[in-house]
């Protein structure tokens, strides 16, 4: 059965369905044998509704991949994410609301520093800041010269990062990555992929030499290093595929773009997890499908702080009644991927999941740990599956043949 | 296995230097090349039971249509590998092993109508052979199977970054690692001579097939206590194999061999992977029904490799 199968027996109720979704909630003890984050959190009312409902572990993508938050979250609301996969390109001018076309090719920007022979010698320019950032935009979109029938944008993402888009006939994404990964390398050229891209590459090659004479005078991003390239890429959304009217609680860009890209509408930015709290309940009417994206779990794993990362849960516990309060007729808590504080970054270990509904068969979890998990009537299971179960939960799904 | 016990005695033939077996000569001369496993047997005896150790005189005395080539090569007790080469052969014959005594060898059918002359081949060759051996006692005659035409595997080398080694002594698993690019250790006769070569070779390569046969065997001669030995043998070598510090350790079998069918089965194999970046779970003791608790959970074998190189941090991140 493909992951598309579920379109085809859609149908449209009164349900609700809320999918908490803590980023890279999966981790990993601290010494051999000891507990993961999520194992030590003090969560009495998770642990509470694992009990009450069915837990199991999801793989993102497949046994042993590593995903990037971008197809983690395509596998969580039921896109194949390798299909689906495209560039960082697209997801960050979906995340700044970019108004996008068909014409259209999304790069990603870095600002970098570069010595007076040209080696990078800051990938993150000093991380600058926004402010800086939006002056440098500002001054790069005067000055640079395009042949005909192309247009530039320059948008202002977060510190070092900006977004850059081509607008024009025939441009294609099979471009090669101009940042070295490296201090003390030179940027590699934008290589064309294939033949049919060379004369994107060329384009692109000028804006980069363009871009390094613009910023000469700059002190600290003197340079842009370009990558994720993607061209616009439709995807059939959530009230497409799912008869769904979804609305994203997420108050990070990419986030907010993903969601954008199949379809939800994008509640306004919020601070904190109580004010997406907030949010959910103000809105809890007017949607049937929840997605709400609490960032900090996988921020602090990347950091690895393990206890920081602890407490991000036991705080996303402390809201648990209020979101049981609103009685969704289907509650799910996971996470997009696995980000253990051990490994200081997204990896490729299953990530637990509770699945609350009154139809849920009850399996023996008593807490909601990756090792409880393990039993769980879910047992493990690919994460593009989700979205089927808690349609079926929702009774949105009717049954298939004769 | 018809792949498998065609191609490793052939491309053992090619180390040797004795038979020319690879894509290399495939390339340059454009040609196909089949390989079939012979089986001798007197007609009418209960099982094949011969010892046959000189081919020469049926290499000697069949007559081949010009440019196809023959290869006989002794396999062990009544086995041989059959070669023939040349241009067009095709693999879709049907068996001439009748299955039963007391049965007429089978003709090698054609199974689609491209294959008829090679069938044809085949046919002549079975009566040249039954002439050539009407004078043998025993081995009187030659009966085929398992056709396959060569092919090509990428290695682990090309598919995963890895310079393999592997450790087996029976000629099957030899051949496979070889067809998957492998090096393969000079044979052992013991299991603890395998780990003495892993030890002494560990240093050279970066993973390691180390196979141990005989869990297998006593499993298919149905002997329940003979199969516990060996588990109990193999697992007096795991301080040795820990010992070396392996990033990823995994413990498991190609497939089960229960002794109460006394054969290959279908249950899924129990699985250990050891590594430092592994999420603990709580199975206290190895055995099917503990696994059935793991957190590998029940899953395809085939995506173990997978996660191996994860824990080994050999796979990057997919996607933005």
């Amino acid at each position: 059965m493909g992951p598309d199968l579920i379109d085809r027996l859609i149908v449209k109720n009164e349900s609700k369905i809320v999918y908490l979704v803590m980023d890279g909630l999966g981790g990993l003890p601290r010494e051999e044998g000891g507990r993961t984050e999520l194992e030590t959190a003090r969560k009495p009312y998770l642990d509470n509704l694992a009990r009450q409902s069915v837990c199991g572990l999801l793989d993102p993508i497949g046994y042993g991949i590593t995903p990037g938050s971008g197809p983690a979250h395509f596998s969580l609301f039921g896109y194949d994410p390798v299909k689906t996969n495209v560039g960082r390109g697209l997801l960050s001018a979906a995340g700044v609301d970019f108004p996008m076309t068909e014409r259209d090719l999304f790069m990603r920007v870095n600002f970098a520093t570069i010595d007076q022979e040209g080696r990078v010698i800051d990938r993150r320019a000093g991380r600058i800041d926004t402010e800086e950032n939006r002056r440098i935009c500002r001054k790069l979109k005067d000055r640079v010269k395009l042949p005909a029938g192309i247009e530039a944008f320059f948008e202002t993402e977060k510190e070092h990062r900006a977004l850059f888009v081509l607008r024009g006939d025939g441009l294609r994404e099979e471009i090669g990555e101009t940042d070295p990964q490296k201090t003390r390398e030179f940027p590699h050229p934008p290589a064309a992929l294939i033949p049919e891209a060379a004369a994107t590459a060329g384009l692109i090659r000028s804006l980069m030499d363009q871009s390094k004479a613009i910023l000469a005078d700059e002190e600290k991003a003197n340079m842009v290093l370009f990558r994720g390239y993607s061209r616009f890429h439709r995807f059939a959304g959530m009230e497409e595929r799912f008869g769904l009217n979804a609305l994203a609680i997420a108050s990070y860009p990419m986030y907010r773009g993903i969601a954008r890209l199949l379809g939800m509408t994008v509640a306004p930015q919020t601070a904190t997890i109580e004010e997406e709290i907030q949010t959910l309940e103000r809105c809890y009417n007017d949607y049937d499908f929840f997605f709400v994206h609490v960032k900090p779990t996988d921020s602090r794993g990347e950091d690895g702080d393990f206890e920081a990362k602890v407490k991000v849960i036991e705080e996303v516990d402390t809201f648990i009644p209020r979101i049981t309060a609103l009685e969704p007729d289907v509650l799910v808590v996971t996470g997009d991927h696995s980000t253990p504080a051990a490994l200081a970054g997204h990896s490729w270990h299953p990530v637990p999941a509770i699945l609350a509904a009154k139809t849920c068969r009850p399996d023996g979890v008593a807490r909601f740990g990756e090792r409880d998990c393990v039993a769980g009537g879910l047992g493990r299971m690919p994460m593009v599956y989700l979205m089927g179960l808690a349609l079926a939960h929702a009774r949105r799904l009717e049954k298939f043949g004769a | 296995m018809t792949w498998g016990t065609a191609s490793h005695a052939g491309i053992e033939k090619k180390r040797d230097g004795a038979l020319v077996f690879g894509s290399d000569h495939l390339n340059k001369r454009g040609t196909g090349l089949k390989s079939v496993p012979l089986l001798f047997c007197r007609m009418g005896a209960a099982r094949p039971i011969v010892k046959i150790k000189d081919l020469t005189p049926i290499t000697a005395r069949v007559k081949l249509p010009a440019g196809i080539e023959a290869f006989f090569e002794t396999e062990k007790e009544h086995r041989a590998l059959f070669v023939l080469r040349g241009d067009g052969l095709r693999e879709e014959i049907g068996e001439t092993d009748p299955q039963k005594t007391r049965e007429f060898p089978h003709p090698p059918a054609a199974l689609i109508p491209e294959a008829a002359a090679t069938a044809g081949l085949i046919r002549s060759l079975m009566d040249q052979s039954k002439a050539i051996l009407a004078d043998e006692e025993k081995a009187n005659m030659v009966l085929f199977r398992g056709y396959s035409r060569f092919h090509r595997f990428a290695g682990m080398e090309e598919r995963f970054g890895l310079n393999a080694l592997a450790i087996a002594s029976y000629p099957m698993y030899r051949g496979i690692a070889r067809l998957l690019g492998m090096t393969v250790a000079p044979q052992t006769a013991t299991i603890e001579e395998e780990i003495q070569t892993l030890e002494r070779c560990y240093n050279d390569y970066d993973f390691f097939f180390v196979h141990v046969k005989p869990t297998d065997s006593r499993g298919e001669d149905g002997d329940f206590e003979a199969k516990v030995k060996v588990i109990e043998e193999v697992d007096t070598f795991i301080p040795r194999i820990t010992a070396l510090e392996p990033d990823v350790l995994v413990v498991t079998g190609d497939h089960s061999t229960p002794a109460a069918l006394a054969g290959h089965s279908w249950h899924p194999v129990p699985a250990i992977l050891a590594a430092k970046t592994c999420r603990p779970d709580g199975v206290a003791r190895f055995g099917e029904r503990d696994c059935v608790a793991g957190g590998l959970g029940r899953m395809p074998m085939v995506y173990l490799m997978g996660l191996a190189l994860a824990h080994a941090r050999r796979l990057e991140k997919f996607g933005a």
